[in-house]
Protein backbone atom coordinates (compact mmCIF):
# COMPACT_ATOMS: atom_id res chain seq x y z
CA UNK A 1 0.00 0.00 0.00
CA UNK A 2 1.03 3.65 -0.81
CA UNK A 3 -1.27 5.48 1.73
CA UNK A 4 1.04 8.41 2.64
CA UNK A 5 0.99 9.82 -0.45
CA UNK A 6 -3.17 10.15 -0.26
CA UNK A 7 -5.09 12.58 1.03
CA UNK A 8 -6.62 12.07 3.97
CA UNK A 9 -9.81 10.68 2.32
CA UNK A 10 -8.20 8.30 0.58
CA UNK A 11 -6.23 7.17 3.07
CA UNK A 12 -9.95 6.58 4.96
CA UNK A 13 -11.46 4.53 2.66
CA UNK A 14 -8.45 2.35 2.73
CA UNK A 15 -8.20 2.09 6.31
CA UNK A 16 -11.97 1.34 6.37
CA UNK A 17 -11.25 -1.68 4.40
CA UNK A 18 -7.85 -2.84 6.03
CA UNK A 19 -10.01 -2.39 9.53
CA UNK A 20 -12.61 -4.95 7.99
CA UNK A 21 -10.23 -7.27 7.20
CA UNK A 22 -8.39 -7.40 10.52
CA UNK A 23 -11.82 -7.65 12.25
CA UNK A 24 -12.07 -11.61 13.58
CA UNK A 25 -14.91 -13.29 10.97
CA UNK A 26 -15.77 -15.86 13.60
CA UNK A 27 -14.40 -17.41 16.27
CA UNK A 28 -12.35 -19.93 14.26
CA UNK A 29 -10.48 -17.02 12.52
CA UNK A 30 -9.42 -15.07 15.27
CA UNK A 31 -5.64 -15.74 15.81
CA UNK A 32 -5.22 -17.18 12.28
CA UNK A 33 -3.02 -16.66 9.32
CA UNK A 34 -5.09 -14.60 8.03
CA UNK A 35 -6.55 -12.56 10.40
CA UNK A 36 -3.16 -11.72 11.96
CA UNK A 37 -1.68 -10.58 8.35
CA UNK A 38 -4.29 -8.27 8.33
CA UNK A 39 -4.66 -7.12 11.43
CA UNK A 40 -0.42 -6.48 11.06
CA UNK A 41 -1.35 -5.00 7.52
CA UNK A 42 -4.22 -2.10 9.72
CA UNK A 43 -2.00 -1.46 12.26
CA UNK A 44 1.01 -0.43 10.48
CA UNK A 45 -0.93 1.97 8.55
CA UNK A 46 -2.81 2.74 11.55
CA UNK A 47 0.25 3.48 13.91
CA UNK A 48 1.68 6.25 11.11
CA UNK A 49 -1.65 7.60 10.30
CA UNK A 50 -2.53 8.55 14.02
CA UNK A 51 1.35 9.60 14.76
CA UNK A 52 1.16 12.31 12.02
CA UNK A 53 -1.97 13.74 12.93
CA UNK A 54 -1.55 13.23 16.80
CA UNK A 55 2.15 12.73 17.40
CA UNK A 56 3.72 9.38 19.17
CA UNK A 57 2.24 9.88 22.70
CA UNK A 58 -1.59 9.11 21.37
CA UNK A 59 -0.85 6.31 19.59
CA UNK A 60 1.19 4.36 22.62
CA UNK A 61 -1.61 5.42 24.95
CA UNK A 62 -4.07 4.04 22.66
CA UNK A 63 -1.83 0.73 22.98
CA UNK A 64 -2.21 1.08 26.85
CA UNK A 65 -6.16 1.54 26.34
CA UNK A 66 -5.89 -1.53 24.32
CA UNK A 67 -4.72 -3.53 26.84
CA UNK A 68 -8.40 -3.97 28.48
CA UNK A 69 -9.80 -3.93 25.11
CA UNK A 70 -10.83 -6.38 22.50
CA UNK A 71 -10.02 -5.94 19.42
CA UNK A 72 -13.18 -4.56 17.68
CA UNK A 73 -13.20 -2.47 20.33
CA UNK A 74 -9.01 -1.37 19.96
CA UNK A 75 -9.94 -1.16 15.89
CA UNK A 76 -13.12 1.44 16.64
CA UNK A 77 -10.61 3.30 18.74
CA UNK A 78 -8.13 3.64 16.20
CA UNK A 79 -10.70 4.37 13.21
CA UNK A 80 -12.19 7.35 15.63
CA UNK A 81 -9.05 8.84 15.92
CA UNK A 82 -8.05 8.39 11.75
CA UNK A 83 -11.42 9.98 11.36
CA UNK A 84 -11.29 13.05 13.38
CA UNK A 85 -11.13 16.35 12.56
CA UNK A 86 -8.85 18.28 14.79
CA UNK A 87 -10.66 18.76 17.29
CA UNK A 88 -11.02 22.32 19.53
CA UNK A 89 -11.75 23.07 23.22
CA UNK A 90 -12.95 25.62 25.06
CA UNK A 91 -10.70 26.04 28.19
CA UNK A 92 -10.95 28.26 30.96
CA UNK A 93 -8.69 28.49 33.83
CA UNK A 94 -10.64 28.00 37.12
CA UNK A 95 -7.59 28.12 40.05
CA UNK A 96 -4.31 29.33 40.46
CA UNK A 97 -3.93 30.89 37.12
CA UNK A 98 -5.33 34.55 37.94
CA UNK A 99 -7.63 36.14 35.84
CA UNK A 100 -6.58 34.28 32.71
CA UNK A 101 -9.76 34.55 30.16
CA UNK A 102 -11.34 31.81 28.66
CA UNK A 103 -10.25 30.45 25.32
CA UNK A 104 -10.75 28.43 22.00
CA UNK A 105 -7.32 26.23 21.72
CA UNK A 106 -7.03 23.35 18.96
CA UNK A 107 -5.72 19.89 19.99
CA UNK A 108 -2.67 20.09 18.14
CA UNK A 109 -1.78 23.17 20.22
CA UNK A 110 -2.02 21.22 23.53
CA UNK A 111 0.70 19.27 22.40
CA UNK A 112 3.16 21.47 22.61
CA UNK A 113 5.77 21.56 25.41
CA UNK A 114 3.88 24.65 27.09
CA UNK A 115 1.41 23.04 27.80
CA UNK A 116 2.89 19.88 29.50
CA UNK A 117 -0.80 17.18 29.74
CA UNK A 118 -0.03 13.91 31.07
CA UNK A 119 -0.47 11.79 27.85
CA UNK A 120 -3.46 10.16 29.12
CA UNK A 121 -5.14 13.13 29.92
CA UNK A 122 -4.73 13.90 26.07
CA UNK A 123 -6.08 10.97 24.79
CA UNK A 124 -9.19 11.09 27.44
CA UNK A 125 -9.29 14.84 25.66
CA UNK A 126 -9.42 13.55 22.38
CA UNK A 127 -12.05 10.26 22.58
CA UNK A 128 -14.49 12.13 24.77
CA UNK A 129 -18.01 13.35 23.62
CA UNK A 130 -18.43 16.75 22.11
CA UNK A 131 -19.88 19.09 25.07
CA UNK A 132 -17.92 16.86 27.68
CA UNK A 133 -15.95 18.56 30.32
CA UNK A 134 -13.22 17.47 31.69
CA UNK A 135 -10.71 19.25 34.37
CA UNK A 136 -7.16 19.01 34.53
CA UNK A 137 -5.34 19.72 38.12
CA UNK A 138 -1.82 20.00 38.41
CA UNK A 139 0.14 21.87 41.76
CA UNK A 140 -0.98 25.11 39.78
CA UNK A 141 -4.48 25.03 39.66
CA UNK A 142 -7.39 24.03 38.23
CA UNK A 143 -8.13 24.01 34.37
CA UNK A 144 -11.02 23.01 32.34
CA UNK A 145 -11.61 21.71 28.97
CA UNK A 146 -15.06 21.44 26.88
CA UNK A 147 -15.11 19.64 23.64
CA UNK A 148 -16.69 21.86 20.86
CA UNK A 149 -18.79 20.54 18.69
CA UNK A 150 -17.78 20.01 15.15
CA UNK A 151 -18.82 22.38 12.55
CA UNK B 1 -19.99 -3.52 -7.73
CA UNK B 2 -20.32 -0.63 -4.96
CA UNK B 3 -17.84 2.39 -5.30
CA UNK B 4 -16.06 1.84 -2.08
CA UNK B 5 -15.19 -1.70 -3.18
CA UNK B 6 -14.08 -0.39 -6.89
CA UNK B 7 -11.97 2.39 -5.16
CA UNK B 8 -10.10 -0.90 -2.78
CA UNK B 9 -9.53 -2.82 -6.16
CA UNK B 10 -8.12 0.65 -7.70
CA UNK B 11 -6.43 1.70 -4.90
CA UNK B 12 -4.52 -2.01 -5.36
CA UNK B 13 -3.91 -1.71 -8.50
CA UNK B 14 -2.20 1.43 -8.20
CA UNK B 15 -0.54 -0.56 -5.70
CA UNK B 16 0.99 -2.44 -7.82
CA UNK B 17 1.74 -0.02 -10.62
CA UNK B 18 4.77 1.00 -11.59
CA UNK B 19 4.44 3.19 -14.45
CA UNK B 20 4.68 7.31 -15.30
CA UNK B 21 0.92 7.77 -14.52
CA UNK B 22 0.95 6.76 -11.04
CA UNK B 23 0.85 10.71 -9.50
CA UNK B 24 -1.93 11.10 -12.24
CA UNK B 25 -3.50 7.98 -11.18
CA UNK B 26 -3.46 8.47 -7.10
CA UNK B 27 -4.60 12.52 -7.85
CA UNK B 28 -7.50 11.26 -9.01
CA UNK B 29 -8.25 8.37 -6.47
CA UNK B 30 -7.85 10.85 -4.08
CA UNK B 31 -10.79 12.93 -5.57
CA UNK B 32 -12.77 10.07 -5.87
CA UNK B 33 -12.49 9.05 -2.03
CA UNK B 34 -13.45 12.54 -0.80
CA UNK B 35 -16.20 12.50 -3.30
CA UNK B 36 -17.50 8.94 -2.23
CA UNK B 37 -16.94 9.98 1.66
CA UNK B 38 -19.42 13.16 0.59
CA UNK B 39 -21.88 10.90 -0.16
CA UNK B 40 -21.22 11.94 -4.32
CA UNK B 41 -21.03 8.57 -6.01
CA UNK B 42 -21.55 9.45 -9.49
CA UNK B 43 -18.43 11.96 -9.32
CA UNK B 44 -16.87 9.35 -7.14
CA UNK B 45 -17.09 7.02 -9.79
CA UNK B 46 -16.48 9.18 -12.54
CA UNK B 47 -12.84 9.91 -10.89
CA UNK B 48 -12.56 6.43 -10.12
CA UNK B 49 -12.73 5.35 -13.71
CA UNK B 50 -10.29 8.10 -14.59
CA UNK B 51 -7.75 6.51 -12.73
CA UNK B 52 -8.18 3.09 -14.31
CA UNK B 53 -7.91 4.98 -17.54
CA UNK B 54 -4.93 6.51 -16.61
CA UNK B 55 -3.48 2.81 -15.62
CA UNK B 56 -4.72 1.15 -18.79
CA UNK B 57 -3.80 3.71 -21.45
CA UNK B 58 -0.09 3.75 -19.50
CA UNK B 59 -0.40 0.05 -19.48
CA UNK B 60 -1.32 -0.26 -23.39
Amino acid sequence: MITQKLTLEGQIIIMQHLATQAMPIDSDDWGSERQVAAEIAFWLEAERIINQKFGTDIFSELENWGHKATIDELIDRAMLLINMDMPKYLVQWLEGYGDAPARVVPFAEMLGDDWDLDKDFLFMLLTMQEGQTHSYYDPSGVVEFIKAPTL
Amino acid sequence: MSTKAILIDLMKAISAYQGQGKTSALEAFNCAAKAHLAGQEETARSYAFSAINILNQETA
